[in-house]
């Protein structure tokens, strides 16, 4: 994807996100102004930068949401609900949009039938207003290219260009292609076509290739026209109008007929040739150039694209066509491509009308400057008269006419009438001081009018003009705007590695100090480098934890999805809810908030569909009749807590008991004797649901089972109390950061191994004989527990080592709710590491966390218990 | 090689001119509302302004207007762009201190002919 699209899509995301949550917040206060111009801007801005591309979907909607939003903000209409409503509806409308523009980079036409369909009831509000947008609406199918009317005998082109050359006639060029069906609808697609006003040129080819005649189908129509006609293309558009959708056309001046056809030599280089033309075309030698075509035309091939070309260059001269016509061609020829009339023509279109034939011919233009160069330069000299013309505050004047003279001089510069420079800047002089910009105006006249006569001269003039730049550093003003930096998360991952790296690097120094006095007995020198690594490792550290800080973001990021979430389905479920949001500012890494949206979400859809009670059946109970949700969140140590609190009707014990039996996730007695507590934990287990019918609102096939793995995917922990009538309560636990993790290393082989430090409960050495056997498993007592004993050699398939007396070193951990003992060779000491996921073959060995670097350059494996157990 | 600051609130257009000067050799800076922009400006000196009307914290008009009475950057020429298409947008333009008004979206070729006249500067 284009960076450029990327970015639109990226921001285009952040304003309508900013949109949504400020036009819930003026629903509660339709006064505040501030809010709304800052709405309708974001909106502007999504709308002026989708002009970029071509999602007309986009605009069309966006464009008409601005405009209601414009008449808000200018108080000529007061905001009501259902605006709100109809706004928001576009807007996530828009977020699909910007979803599929991001898998597919575009957008389908028929989108845009969507797009008015939301469109008319906001334009409704608007009244009679007109739609700016309505004009353009219809986008004229146009040209990809011309190629095609090289097909057109190139004499036949030749001869129409020499009948219109000059007279300032236009053409109409032509592509229909009728439906194939349109025998079956009576029409007579050659017929249509042969009533076009001046048909001039007429080519008529298949629109696919034909299958073989064996295959084909008579009744269908596989044609395509494309042609040529001279008469007016108001006419033309009149015949065609009834196939619009089949019919492209295009008014342009007679030189779209100059294209050179035949074969191609890719060895030729006609560099040589060109250069020269080009200066001949300079010196207006026009004699000089019929000559070195007609030397060229006689050694080139009659078929061979250059000749083609010389020939045009031929009737050209003959025809005594201007410099701006002979430019392309040389051009072309310099490429053996083209010429590009439509790029030519579009660029020249930029500007009011385009131009008209008889501009081509212009021979008026300065020397340097092509057609578009010339007609913006007018337009320059132009709009600079009529700046001048118009009132202005005395405080600005000077400045006013400084920048206009710089505006005039750096354009006589760049059309290289240098030698107008001089008198330029005694004007300017003389009306900064008479404060009167008559005789400058007076120049500009000239320059508009008289142009012919300055491109007589065009000798290098010696006079450069003074700079009016400034170079002098004015005294910095107050600065107080907050400096915010978007930055792409690689960038920062990258960061994070070099970090990563550079904490492996300074481990080094140790062993390097180590090494001066061990080995070069110099021990003062190890003391410094000791000294040394003391400074470089604060350094490192605390460069750890500001990227670490780079990364952290607000909680309140996922937060402001739930307003919108909570006014949704409350109006949908006839509920009445109060949210209350509290600690949005706590931060976390940014991963984790962003694995935190779906379970909240999932939480807060239980919350409102089963929690809260609906507002008869809360009075009848004595509840206030608003339920609440209460979503806070706050830092607890080293990590981020956050509870979802509701006041409903709490999870129905009883329920969760007969279900678990019944889809036998415990038996039925199990499930008779468990305290209420341990019943209502059983809601994380997998497949277990309370509800017996699917709703549209939480009951999407996945439970809270989903909600406590993916908690856990990011190393937190969830926690649950519920009291039946008087609410649900859930607590989640997260770390603060996954960038770093804490391991525990073990030796196995004479190679350490990472266990993540969170499963650690503790060391123990056993002699051999406290294990037990039972049965195939073995096991050992833990202060009077019986505790399942692995050995980590078996569980990753490595040999064992001979058996001895010697204490068996026991990891105990804590893997699904239980503890394991892991025997290990080893202990080592506990660490801090930055994991990296394996990656690419390896990505599929689930036995293994990821790898991190050592200190001494070494890497080590962390495992996977909860794979391996 | 010419400067040209670039004052858009859009990041998307401001990427745009980027995207397209920068391929003809102009250098590209960019500022996100009009403060900002008056802070490079002030800060720094530039061969061309291409300003947005409406932006946050300080409007195009209010930015030109200032720019105009600046002394030491009041002669630097400046386009203004916007999705205004009425002509009374060109001339609050040119009555705040614009040198030309365009209609967004701008051609990349209109664009880069009109930075190029604007700065003087020749091709290569």
């Amino acid at each position: 994807m284009s960076p450029l699209l990327a970015q639109f899509i990226a921001e285009s995301r952040d304003q309508l996100e900013m949109t949504s949550a400020g036009l819930l917040a003026i629903e509660n206060n339709p006064e505040d102004l501030d809010k709304l111009n800052e709405i309708f801007r974001a909106v502007h801005t999504i709308k002026g930068s989708s002009g970029l591309f071509e999602i007309r979907p986009v605009t069309i909607l966006v464009h008409a949401a601005e405009d209601l939003l414009d008449t808000l903000r200018s108080q000529e209409l007061r905001l009501d609900r259902r605006m709100i409503d109809l706004l928001l509806d576009a807007f996530d409308q828009v977020n699909q949009w910007l979803d599929v523009l991001e898998r597919t980079e575009t957008l389908p036409d028929e989108f845009e039938t969507t797009a008015r369909t939301l469109s008319a009831p906001l334009r409704a509000f608007l009244g009679n207003r007109p739609s700016e947008e309505a004009a353009p609406a219809i986008a004229a199918p146009t040209f990809a290219d011309l190629d095609w009317l090289g097909q057109l005998l190139e004499d036949d082109r030749a001869i129409l260009y020499a009948r219109l050359a000059g007279t300032g006639a236009r053409l109409t060029l032509f592509r229909y292609t009728p439906d194939a069906q349109c025998f079956f609808s009576g029409e007579d697609p050659f017929h249509l076509v042969r009533q076009a006003p001046g048909l001039e040129l007429l080519a008529i080819g298949p629109t696919e290739p034909w299958p073989p005649l064996t295959e084909m189908d008579a009744y269908q129509c596989l044609l395509c026209f494309e042609g040529v006609a001279s008469g007016p293309f108001a006419e033309l558009a009149t015949l065609f109008r009834y196939v619009p959708d089949q019919i492209i056309l295009l008014e342009t001046p007679p030189e779209v007929l100059i294209v050179p056809t035949g074969r191609h030599d890719a060895d030729a280089d006609y560099t040589g040739f060109v250069a020269e033309a080009r200066s001949l075309v300079d010196q207006e030698d026009w004699d000089g150039l019929r000559g070195i075509v007609d030397a060229l035309l006689e050694h080139s091939e009659p078929e061979a694209w250059i000749a083609s070309a010389l020939r045009w260059l031929r009737r050209l001269l003959d025809q005594s066509a201007a410099d701006m016509t002979l430019r392309p061609l040389l051009e072309a020829m310099h490429t053996q491509q083209g010429p590009d009339w439509l790029a030519i023509l579009r660029a020249s279109a930029e500007e009011a009308g385009g131009p008209t034939a008889a501009e081509f011919h212009a021979s008026t233009a300065p020397r340097a400057l092509t057609v578009v160069e010339h007609k913006a330069f007018q337009h320059i000299i132009a709009e600079q008269s009529r700046i001048l013309e118009m009132p202005v505050a005395p405080e600005a004047w000077t400045g006013r006419l400084l920048s206009i003279c710089a505006v005039i001089g750096n354009s006589l510069r760049y059309a290289g009438h240098d030698q107008l420079l001089e008198e330029l800047e005694e004007l300017r002089e003389t009306a900064r001081e008479t404060r009167d910009s008559g005789l400058l105006r007076g120049l500009l006249a000239q320059l508009a009018e008289a142009e012919e006569d300055d491109r007589a001269e065009n000798t290098p003039a010696a006079a450069t003009a003074q700079k009016t730049k400034p170079t002098e550093e004015p005294a910095g003003g107050e600065k107080q705007a907050i400096k915010t930096l978007k930055i792409d998360q690689h960038k920062v991952d990258r960061l994070m590695d070099l970090i990563g790296e550079l904490v492996v690097a300074k481990n080094s120094l140790p062993y390097l100090a180590q090494r001066a006095e061990r080995v070069y007995g110099n021990r003062d020198l190890a003391r410094e480098i000791k000294e040394q690594y003391g400074v470089i490792n604060r350094i490192a550290q605390d460069l750890q934890s500001a990227i670490m800080q780079v990364r952290m973001m607000p909680v309140g990021h996922v937060f402001q999805r739930f307003p919108r979430l909570v006014r949704d389905l409350s109006k949908k479920l006839d509920k009445k809810i109060q949210l209350i949001v509290t600690g949005e500012e706590t931060e976390a890494d940014k991963n984790i908030i962003e694995g935190l949206a779906d379970p909240l979400i999932h939480i807060l859809r239980n919350s409102i569909d089963h929690g809260i009670e609906p507002p008869e059946e809360r009075l009848l109970l004595g509840k206030p009749e608003d339920g609440s949700i209460r979503v806070k969140a706050y830092q607890d140590n080293d990590s981020v807590a956050i509870e979802i609190t509701d006041d409903g009707r709490g999870i129905d014990v009883a329920a969760v008991r007969d279900k678990a039996a019944r889809r036998g996730l415990v038996s039925a007695e199990q499930a008779e004797t468990m305290s209420d507590h341990d019943a209502i934990q059983l809601i994380f287990a997998p497949g277990l649901s309370t509800t017996e019918q699917v709703s549209d609102i939480s009951g999407r096939g996945v439970g809270m089972d989903v909600v406590r793995t993916s908690i856990e995917k990011v190393g937190g922990t969830v926690t649950l109390h519920s009291q039946p009538g008087k609410g649900t309560d859930l607590r989640l636990t997260l770390p603060l950061s996954m960038a770093v993790t804490h391991v525990m290393a073990v030796e196995l082989d004479n190679k350490p191994l990472g266990v993540p430090m969170d499963l650690v409960v503790e060391t123990v050495r056993l002699p051999p004989s406290a294990i037990y056997s039972i049965k195939h498993r073995e096991a050992f007592m833990l202060r009077d527990q019986l505790v399942p004993l692995a050995r980590l050699r078996r569980l990753l398939n490595m040999s064992e080592p001979v058996a001895s007396d010697a204490a068996l070193a026991i990891l105990v951990v804590r893997v699904h709710g239980e503890n394991v003992g892991i025997v290990v060779d080893d202990f080592r000491e506990g660490m801090e590491v930055i994991l990296k996921p394996m990656e690419g073959v390896l990505g599929s060995l689930r036995q293994y966390a990821g790898t991190a670097l050592l200190g001494d350059g070494s890497v080590m494996l962390v495992i996977n218990l909860k794979e391996l157990i | 090689m010419k400067k040209i600051l670039v004052i858009d609130d859009a990041a998307t257009v401001r990427m745009y001119y980027r995207q397209v000067l920068e391929a003809e050799g102009f250098a590209v800076e960019e500022a996100g509302n009009g403060y900002e922009g008056l802070e490079k400006a002030l800060t720094e000196a530039f061969d061309l302004y291409i300003v947005d009307i409406n932006m946050p914290k300080m409007d195009g008009y209010t930015l030109l207007r200032t720019i105009r009475q600046e002394p030491t950057i009041c002669a630097t020429p400046a386009i203004m762009i916007s999705t205004e298409g009425q002509i009374q947008d060109a001339n609050a333009a040119y009555a705040a201190g614009a040198n030309l008004y365009f209609n967004k979206p701008v051609r990349p070729e209109s664009l880069i002919t009109t930075a190029r006249l604007l700065t003087g500067e020749h091709r290569a």
